[in-house]
C-alpha cells in the first residue's frame, strides 16, 4: 500500500488554475471530501456519493501539470474549499501546490498563500466500480441534454431515456405534463454501439447534479442500458483528464 | 366550519382571510382555565419557557407556572407521560400553566465571555437591569431537569387577564398568558452535567451542543428549550429563538447529523411495515432497501380539528432537502428524527414512507411531540415484514386509512430509485 501520507512526502506541483478547477468541478457534483491516489503517472479519484446513486471514476495524467514531483500517496482533501478558493484565480494563472512537513496542504496563486490540514481519508472506503455492459454508446454534446433538463426541472423528479434504431428520447411525465426531448441519430449525436434498444430512468435531481459537472459545451459519450445504469465518459484538459460518471437507475418495479 | 386548505394552514397562514383561526378559538372555548386573582402568581414550572414568534426580533419570551400547587409537575413537559393521558387530560393539564409575557429583543441572549463587543453594549444598554434578571432567571429555568418554583408579578390584576390558552401544531397547549414585571425564581436548578457543558461552551456551535446533547441522553423538549433561549451555540451567535421555530430546528438539525451515520450502515434487504395510533393520529411507517429517502403524507379526515382536507405530501430523496417542509411542517421533521432514530438502532440503511391520517379524536393540537412519540411507540413493536416491494404494497392498501395513497407517494410508486452497490 502508499504511506498514508505520513512523515514527509515528496508533493508538489504546479498546474494551470483552469486545470484544478474541471477536477474540483467534475468531483463536487458527487462528494465535498475526496481521497486523492497520488503517484508518478498522475492522480485518480474514486468517490461515491453518501446514499450510493452517482460515482466518478477520474484520472488525470501528469502531462497535465506544468511541475510535477510526486511520490506515491493518498491525499485526503476537502474540494468544496478548493473550488471556492480557485474562484478568485484566472483560468490560465498558475497555482502551485505542496504538502509542507506538517502534513498540510499549502496552495499559492501569484501573491496569495493557503494552508490547511488534510481531510482525514482513513475512514474513506475505496468505492467498489461496478463493470457493466450496456447496449447503447452514443457520443454527443451536452448542450444538446441541457435544455431538455431545464424543461423538466418544473414537471417532475425524473427523466427517461429511450434509445431506438434512429434515435434518443428523453421524457419526463407527471399527470397531465410532459417534457420531450428528441435527439436523431446523425444531426444531434453519432452512434458508436447499438446493440438494440435501452430504456432507462432516473432521477432528474442527480442527473442535473452530474450535467453540472460535465459542463454546458462538451463532447460526451452516453452508454444507456434496460433499467441499468447510466455511463457518461468524457475527457477534460486535451485528453489528459478521463472522467467516469456511474449514476443508477430508478426502475419500473413489478 | 372548516375549509379544504385548513390542514395545509393549519391555523398559521390565513388561507381563509380571518386573522384569528376560527377553528382554534373553538378549541380554545373548551379549555378549563386556572382562576387568577391579584397582582402576583406563584407555583411550579415543569420547567417550561415559551419564546413567542410575532414581532420579531422583539418577542415576549416568559415561563408557564401553575398557579395551584402540583404534585407531578415536573412531567407536564414530559411527552412519555402525556403520551399516557388521553387527549382531554392532557389538554386540560397543559391549559393550568400560566404563561408569563415580557418583551424582549432576540439578540439580548448573545453571551461574549471576553466582554466589550460594540452591538452587544448597544442592546444591553436600552435593557433595564429588570429584563436582565427575568432573562437570566428564565435561562436558569430552562437549564433545570426538575420543576422549580417561580413567582411572576404582573402591573395589572391578573382577574382582568384575557383568559386565552395558546395552541398550536407545533408546540405543547399552553394556558393563558400574563404580562410579567418581574420573576423570581425560588428553587435552585438541577442542571444535568451534559447540559452544563454545552451552555458553558460558547466556541461550539449549535448543531454540534445539540446533537451532543442528544447522545448523552437528553430529551428534544429540553434540547429546544436551551435552544430557544439562547443558550446553545457561539456566545456572539446566541439569540432567542420563537418555540414553534426551535423545536423544528432541532428535530431538523439531529436528523439531518444522523442520517449522515445511518447511510453507512448496512442495507436493509427486505420490507418492514410499522403501524401506531396516537390520540386519534393512525400511523403506517414502511422501510425498504437503500438509497436512503424520507418521504411523509398526511391526511386530516372529518371531523378532526381541520376537517376532511386533500392528501399532503413533503418528501426528500436521497440527496436530502433543503428547503422547508411546507405542506407538513413540523410534524414532518419530527417523524423524520424518530424514523433515522430507529434506522440507527437496527444498523439498517432503508428508505421510509410515513403516512399519517387524522381522525376525529384529534380535535385539539397537542404539538408534533405526538408524532415523535408514536412513531418510537410503533418501532417498539416488531414490524411486519416483506420479501418484496409488491407484497409490502399490497398490506399498506389493506391497513391505510388514506385511500388513494399511492396517488401520493414518490418511492412506492411505478419507479423504484436503485443503488449502485446493486450493480457490484
Amino acid at each position: 500500500m502508499f504511506p498514508k501520507g505520513t512523515g514527509h512526502t515528496m508533493f508538489e506541483i504546479t498546474v494551470k488554475s483552469e486545470v484544478l478547477r474541471n477536477v474540483f468541478s467534475i468531483l463536487t457534483p458527487i462528494t465535498g471530501e475526496i481521497k486523492l491516489v497520488a503517484d508518478k503517472d498522475g492522480w485518480r479519484v474514486r468517490a461515491v456519493d453518501p446514499a450510493h446513486v452517482a460515482m466518478v471514476d477520474l484520472e488525470l495524467s501528469y502531462g497535465a501539470f506544468e511541475d510535477y514531483n510526486v511520490e506515491p500517496l493518498e491525499l485526503g482533501l476537502n474540494v468544496e474549499r478548493l473550488l471556492d478558493h480557485l474562484k478568485s484565480a484566472k483560468a490560465d494563472e498558475e497555482i502551485m501546490m505542496k504538502l509542507d512537513q506538517d502534513n498540510r496542504m499549502i496552495v499559492s496563486m501569484s501573491n496569495l498563500t493557503l494552508k490547511f490540514p488534510l481531510v482525514d481519508s482513513s475512514g474513506f472506503s475505496d468505492p467498489k466500480v461496478p463493470n457493466l455492459s450496456l447496449p447503447v454508446s452514443l457520443k454527443l454534446n451536452s448542450a444538446e441534454l441541457q435544455k431538455g433538463l431545464k424543461a423538466s426541472q418544473s414537471i417532475s423528479d425524473y427523466l427517461t431515456f429511450n434509445c431506438t434504431e434512429d434515435k434518443l428520447v428523453i421524457t419526463s411525465t407527471e399527470d397531465l405534463s410532459s417534457m420531450t426531448l428528441e435527439l436523431k441519430k446523425g444531426s444531434e449525436y453519432i452512434e458508436e454501439k447499438f446493440e438494440g434498444t435501452a430504456k432507462s430512468s432516473f432521477s432528474l435531481d442527480y442527473f442535473s447534479q452530474l450535467m453540472k459537472g460535465v459542463g454546458t459545451n462538451r463532447d460526451i459519450m452516453l452508454h444507456i442500458g434496460n433499467s441499468y445504469p447510466l455511463k457518461i465518459e468524457f475527457e477534460f484538459s486535451d485528453g489528459l483528464g478521463k472522467v467516469r460518471y456511474l449514476l443508477a437507475p430508478r426502475i419500473e418495479s413489478a | 366550519m372548516a375549509y379544504p386548505y385548513c390542514s395545509e394552514c393549519k391555523g398559521t397562514k390565513a388561507m381563509c382571510g380571518q386573522d384569528h383561526c376560527p377553528l382554534l378559538a373553538d378549541v380554545r372555548g373548551r379549555a378549563s382555565l386556572p382562576k387568577l386573582s391579584g397582582r402576583s402568581l406563584q407555583g411550579p414550572s415543569p420547567p417550561s419557557v415559551f419564546v413567542g414568534r410575532f414581532g420579531y426580533p422583539r418577542i415576549t419570551i416568559g415561563p408557564l407556572a401553575s398557579p395551584a400547587p402540583l404534585p407531578m409537575a415536573e412531567r407536564l413537559e414530559d411527552p412519555s407521560f402525556l403520551n399516557a393521558l388521553g387527549l382531554e387530560e392532557v389538554y386540560s393539564i397543559r391549559s393550568s400553566l400560566v404563561r408569563g409575557r415580557s418583551r424582549l429583543d432576540v439578540r439580548t441572549a448573545k453571551a461574549d465571555p471576553l466582554g466589550g463587543s460594540e452591538p452587544l453594549m448597544e442592546v444591553e444598554d436600552r435593557l433595564g437591569i429588570g429584563k436582565r434578571r427575568i432573562l437570566s432567571s428564565i435561562q436558569e429555568m430552562s437549564m433545570s431537569s426538575r420543576s422549580m418554583d417561580a413567582e411572576m408579578i404582573s402591573r395589572k390584576d391578573l382577574k382582568v387577564m384575557a383568559p386565552i390558552p395558546s395552541l398550536d401544531m407545533i408546540m405543547m397547549p399552553m394556558g393563558p398568558s400574563i404580562d410579567m414585571l418581574t420573576l423570581k425564581v425560588i428553587d435552585n436548578p438541577r442542571i444535568p452535567r451534559p447540559v452544563d457543558r454545552a451552555v458553558s461552551d460558547t466556541d461550539m456551535i449549535a448543531n454540534e451542543g445539540v446533537l451532543e446533547l442528544y447522545r448523552e441522553g437528553i430529551r428534544e423538549e429540553h434540547i429546544s428549550r436551551l435552544f430557544s433561549v439562547g443558550l446553545l451555540g457561539g456566545g456572539r451567535r446566541r439569540r432567542l429563538v420563537p418555540t414553534r421555530w426551535s423545536i423544528t430546528a432541532v428535530d431538523d438539525t439531529l436528523s439531518k447529523q444522523l442520517k449522515e451515520r445511518a447511510l453507512g450502515l448496512t442495507p436493509l434487504d427486505c420490507y418492514h411495515l410499522y403501524s401506531c395510533s396516537s390520540f386519534g393520529n393512525h400511523f403506517l411507517i414502511a422501510l425498504y432497501p437503500p438509497p436512503f429517502r424520507f418521504e411523509m403524507a398526511e391526511q386530516w379526515q372529518k371531523g378532526s380539528l381541520w376537517g376532511e382536507g386533500d392528501v399532503i405530501h413533503d418528501w426528500e430523496g436521497p440527496r436530502g432537502r433543503t428547503g422547508y417542509a411546507d405542506a407538513i411542517t413540523g410534524a414532518y421533521y419530527a417523524a423524520r428524527l424518530s424514523t433515522v432514530d430507529h434506522l440507527l438502532s437496527i444498523g439498517r440503511n432503508a428508505g421510509a414512507t410515513v403516512i399519517r391520517w387524522i381522525t376525529d379524536e384529534y380535535w385539539a393540537p397537542l404539538g408534533v411531540w405526538v408524532i415523535r412519540e408514536a412513531l418510537r411507540k410503533a418501532f417498539l413493536t416488531p414490524p411486519r415484514l416483506f420479501n418484496d416491494r409488491a407484497s409490502l404494497i399490497q398490506a399498506i392498501d389493506a391497513s391505510c386509512g388514506i385511500r388513494n395513497w399511492r396517488r401520493s407517494t414518490r418511492f412506492l410508486g411505478p419507479l423504484e430509485d436503485m443503488t449502485l452497490d446493486r450493480y457490484i
